[in-house]
């Protein structure tokens, strides 16, 4: 084994690929739920080709024993069961001279592509070590091959395996047991004597399960959606759960029905989410502009993929930003958010829903395939800050008593007609809002320009004061501090006229940026990270503030810089701010980052000044600095 | 409400207080109609067919006002909708000698108007008067004298009110805008 | 007759104070009385009822109503009903809408809607024409129509059949009603929201302003429908071969527990626990 496999004070990185259902994913499953009982911390990303059974897979593990928040730069160790197709994924198993390579040597050789890396190799039979066990497999031996290097122990994988494979055959249990252990290299040798922590309360979910959780704890009680990759697994978590919470999950003929669907739960009183993906997301939009006009809460859950159109449905991209920002006709404000790592898609989807329902709105959710289809092992995820709930109408009952309305004559024979103003103007900009079966208190909401009283109206000022209403109650609402990611390191600061460097970014990429920074520190670079969970409304102001007097990157995953563009627009950066922008579905990893910091702002050991870096902000057109 | 009531008994048998809750459902749903044309001329700016169609609504509350003064002792029968036995063509029911939108539209010739609600009123009259031969009950079939009475005199009102607005009769005007689009 | 008190409300007690838009004549205005008069027959407090619509001139009548209405988007009427019956059952929801938000834009929601049999009561205005956007051809124009400019000659493709393609769908309720008769279409319409299920009731409305060339003999054309409510597999071929479109009455009616919808499942009483169980399955 090599230096960086044996030194468990490091995170690292292990790759398990395979073919024709070789169990790659399996085996990381049961690394990852090891990985969790050994008090270790990481995470798990996997690529798959696109047949639904017996394809090639990889499974991507970092694991380390502080929080993990991306997949680092290089694959440290690849076992690799079997060679079939993995040119497919030579892309995202970045190999280089410090690798090991693990491989099967009845499989054949390493091919070129893997082999070209430099990486040291070494044959393990780990076909022929499975047959020794009856019903053996390959990948339960590279199971305890693998565990062992990375300082797993064995209790820990055989643990992890039964839990796995709990759904299994008593004799396939016997049998995976029987190849791990065989794997596993004797005690003496190997990482049983690395101690078996006891796991503090440690969790072990995927993004998507987690946006699902943040769902549950805000009180969503009714989903309709549409399956679609890589958002059904959400989904398929809440539906059996939503059984024990008493919600209903609706599976919908279509993402124009879903989105319908949940404006008129919402409009029941009841808290309501969706889960889709861009293609879906294209589908929801007019709905999600019903849900904004007529004032009726929803979140969306976009697990964003590569587009445009049916795009890299399997992998990630954050090219999503423009049409959540922009996507609806007319003036339509709403919120938009986006969690920055597994664990946060609890919370931002919490705190996604509670804005929605306070604010009477739609909320989107920008998470991705990176975020969503990625299982971590984390510390337990905050709670999203306390927002209060709907504004009903029983709290001010007295100033909204229904009034009597003029009736064309026939008054004096008429009983009173319900006049509530379901859409008066407030203080605040949010109007109480009653739901069906509150008497005296009837009203038909509109996607239709309206009055007060919700009354179809094309009438000028009508339409001027509803919609500085829409827009008066999201700018108004104190968001808090949740609104971004702020970390400032220890030592944040101006020296020598060289300016301090905020790298600004949001959702799945802060973890990359995040590992940047503190490598760039650790080289006496002052830095700090902005990551947006808020992205609209914009705080303006405490962006302005916390990026002043500083040089600013801006990265990002997709190919235009959308989050430049925006906060450009937006008017809250720098005119010296630079952009770091290229598409998916490649991970971002730290070293992208250094690189881009490295070129646009001078190498960090020199203290340049910032006018310095930016004349040398260098011609690749992925640079998207304006003119 | 778990179940749809059964078809409603044989007209002749009907006793006085099925006879007075017959009536009232007829007049009140002619009432009803004429509100609802009040207020659609109301809304296409037709003032002069909203009025007059709020002057024929307050002449039948007149009539049902006096038709419910005759109710008998006990408490009138419950009627569903469809168990109303004496229905009549609507007011502005298409029909086959209109072959043309230009027939029908929001700026009706008030006479025609008024022509319109006189035959509604006088198919009621109609159906009045047959329920009065056919009824076997001697109480029903006084009542229903009454009511006819009733009818007649409204019908004698909107003839007033007919000649009057012939008197008055404009051609209206053509309508110079094409339908709008409003959404 | 069934002898009872007086009912607390009557029929134009649900009716809002907002005037119509509908043009003198409409169809709709006859469906609005129909309603109103099957409401007030069923008691149904005013609070506990919403009604649901899309775009066009039928999609208007929630407001005319003193009750929950929601005007949504042209063709997702539908499924917006549908979430709010699932998550609101204790609720009355009643959906109304036209030929063309029904069967054209929104045409794949009312064929899911008939097959997952939601308890909705869903009331389409068939006038076979697009009425707000001027008078184009709906899916329920003849195909030799060549009044609207947009099909100068004719549609030119077969009529949509919505009580067939309701069947085939597999809605468990099926009725057709005239507007011009609104005591009758009451009873329609009173039936299809006591149907513990989805219920179609497909209502022919004329168009006095667009289609008044051939929907003036409607009056004359309707019948009652002979062949009535066979809830076996014959009355689909029935409904195809027999049904002139013009028969009047319940169609098809059979038992919408046959294949149900969303079940209810008992939730854990207290929700938090639940949510601290769900929890606790992410640790080791």
């Amino acid at each position: 084994m090599t230096a960086r496999t044996s030194d468990h004070s490091q995170p690292i990185t292990v790759a398990i690929s395979g073919s024709g259902g070789s169990g790659a994913l399996t085996a990381g499953s049961i690394l990852l739920a090891a990985a969790q009982r050994c008090g270790r911390y990481g995470l798990m990303m996997r690529a798959a080709g696109p047949q639904v059974r017996g394809g090639e897979s990889v499974a991507i593990l970092r694991i380390g024993p502080t929080p993990v928040t991306n997949i680092g730069d290089r694959v440290d160790l690849l076992a690799a069961l079997d060679w079939r197709n993995i040119e497919r994924f030579v892309d995202e198993l970045p190999l280089d001279s410090d690798s090991l390579i693990l491989f099967d040597p009845d499989s054949g050789p390493v091919p070129d592509p893997i082999a070209a890396s430099g990486a040291e190799q070494s044959g393990v039979r780990f076909a022929n070590e499975a047959k020794a066990q009856p019903e053996g497999r390959a990948n339960m031996v590279a199971v305890g091959v693998v565990g062992s290097a990375i300082g797993l122990s064995l209790t820990a994988l055989s643990d992890a395996a039964n839990e796995i494979l709990a759904n299994k055959s008593v004799e396939t249990v016997r049998a995976t047991q029987a190849c791990i252990t065989a794997g596993y290299p004797k005690p003496a040798l190997a990482a049983e004597t690395v101690p078996t922590r006891s796991a503090k309360r440690r969790w072990r979910l995927s993004g998507n399960a987690a946006a699902g959780l943040g769902a549950l704890r805000a009180g969503v009680d009714f989903v309709a959606a549409y399956p679609i990759t890589p958002a059904s697994e959400m989904l398929e978590w809440l539906a059996p759960r939503l059984e024990h919470t008493g919600g209903n999950l609706v599976q919908a003929e279509d993402e124009l029905a879903a989105v319908s669907m949940l404006v008129g739960a919402s409009f029941g009183g009841v808290p309501t989410l969706t889960a889709t993906s861009g293609p879906g997301l294209s589908l929801m939009t007019e709905g999600i502009g019903l849900a904004v006009a007529s004032e009726t809460p929803i979140v969306v859950v976009d697990v964003a993929r590569g587009g445009p159109s049916t795009g890299l449905p399997t992998k990630s991209e954050q090219a999503d930003l423009d049409q959540a920002l922009y996507g609806l006709h007319g003036d339509a404000p709403h919120l938009v958010l986006a969690p920055l790592d597994v664990g946060d898609c609890a919370f931002t989807t919490e705190w996604a829903s509670r804005l929605a329902e306070r604010l009477q709105t739609a909320a989107i959710v920008l998470s991705d395939q990176a975020l969503g289809q990625t299982r971590a092992v984390i510390d337990p995820p905050a709670a999203a800050p306390p927002v209060p709930g709907r504004k009903r109408v029983d709290q001010d009952r007295a100033e909204q008593s229904p009034g009597t309305a003029g009736t064309a004559g026939t008054a004096e024979e008429r009983p009173a007609k319900t006049a509530f103003a379901r859409y008066r103007q407030s203080a605040d900009g949010i109007s109480p809002m009653s739901i069906p079966g509150e008497a005296g208190l009837t009203y038909t909401a509109d996607g239709l320009a309206h009055d007060e009283r919700g009354t179809p109206s094309s009438n000028a000022a009508h339409h001027r004061a509803q919609l500085a209403k829409l827009a008066d109650k999201l700018n108004g609402h104190d968001y808090g501090d949740a609104w971004a990611r702020r970390d400032c390191g220890d030592d944040y600061t101006h020296r020598n006229g060289s300016r301090p460097i905020s790298l600004v970014t949001w959702g799945s990429s802060w973890g990359a940026v995040q590992e940047a920074a503190m490598r760039l520190r650790e080289q006496g670079v002052a830095v700090q990270t902005i990551a947006l969970r808020l992205l609209a409304p914009l705080q303006h102001e405490a962006m302005r503030r916390a990026l002043a007097d500083s040089g600013v990157l801006v990265v990002e995953i997709n190919a235009s810089g959308q989050l430049f563009r925006y906060l450009h627009a937006e008017r809250v950066l720098p005119s010296a701010a630079r952009s770091f922008a290229r598409p998916g579905p490649l991970p971002l990893r730290p070293a992208e980052v250094l690189d881009s910091v490295r070129q646009l702002f001078g190498p960090p050991e020199l203290e340049r000044t910032e006018a310095a870096a930016i004349s040398d902000a260098g011609s690749s057109r992925r640079l998207g600095g304006q003119a | 409400m778990s179940h749809m009531p059964t078809q409603p008994g044989a007209p002749s048998a009907m006793t006085p207080a099925e006879v007075v809750a017959q009536a009232l459902e007829l007049i009140q749903d002619s009432i009803s109609r004429y509100e609802q044309l009040q207020s659609c001329f109301n809304a296409h700016n037709n003032e002069t067919a909203a009025e007059l169609f709020g002057r024929i609504a307050a002449i039948g509350r007149a009539t049902a006002a006096a038709v419910a003064r005759l109710q008998p002792a006990e408490a009138l029968p419950r009627i569903a909708p469809w168990e109303f036995l004496w229905r009549c063509p609507d007011v502005l029911a298409p029909r086959p000698e209109q072959p043309s939108s230009e027939d029908c539209h929001h700026q009706f010739a008030i006479a025609e108007l008024v022509r319109l609600a006189l035959e509604r009123e006088h198919c009621a009259l109609t159906r009045l008067q047959d329920a009065h031969q056919q009824a076997h009950i001697a109480a029903s079939r006084a009542i229903l004298a009454r009511i006819v009475e009733q009818q007649q005199q409204q019908l004698t009102e909107l003839d007033a009110l007919l000649a009057a607005v012939r008197a008055n009769e404009a051609t209206p005007p053509d309508d110079l805008d094409p339908p709008n689009r409003p959404e | 007759m069934t002898a009872t008190t007086t009912p607390t409300l009557r029929a134009r007690d649900y009716l809002s104070d907002i005037k119509p838009i509908w043009c003198p004549g409409c169809g709709h205005f006859g469906v609005l009385s129909a309603l109103t008069k099957a409401l007030a027959y069923l008691e149904r407090p005013k609070e506990d009822i919403a009604v649901i619509s899309g775009i066009g001139c039928s999609s208007r009548l929630p407001a005319y109503l003193d009750c929950y209405g929601f005007h949504g988007l042209h063709g997702r009427a539908l499924p917006l009903a549908t979430g709010l019956k699932v998550a609101r059952p204790d609720l009355t929801v009643i959906v109304a809408g036209g030929d063309g938000d029904g069967f054209s834009i929104g045409g794949n929601h009312f064929l899911h809607a008939c097959r997952r049999n939601i308890d909705l009561c869903y009331i389409v205005m068939d006038n076979a024409v697009y009425g707000m956007t001027k008078g184009q051809a709906s899916p329920t124009t003849p195909p030799d129509w060549t009044r609207s400019p947009l099909t100068p000659n004719g549609p030119g493709i077969p009529v949509f059949r919505p009580a067939a393609i309701a069947l085939a769908a597999g809605a468990s309720f099926i009725a057709r009603g005239f507007s011009g008769d609104p005591h009758g279409l009451s009873e329609l319409v009173a039936r299809a929201i006591l149907h513990p299920g989805f219920a179609f009731v497909h209502v022919l409305s004329p168009c006095r302003t667009f289609r008044p060339d051939d929907q003036s003999d409607w009056k004359q054309g309707v019948h009652p429908f002979t062949d009535r409510a066979r809830s076996d597999a014959e009355a689909v071929p029935a409904l195809r071969v027999d049904d002139d479109g013009m028969g009047i009455g319940v169609l098809h009616e059979a038992d919408p527990t046959a294949h149900s919808g969303p079940k209810d499942t008992p939730a854990d009483t207290d929700r938090a626990a639940a949510i601290d169980r769900i929890e606790a399955e992410l640790e080791v």
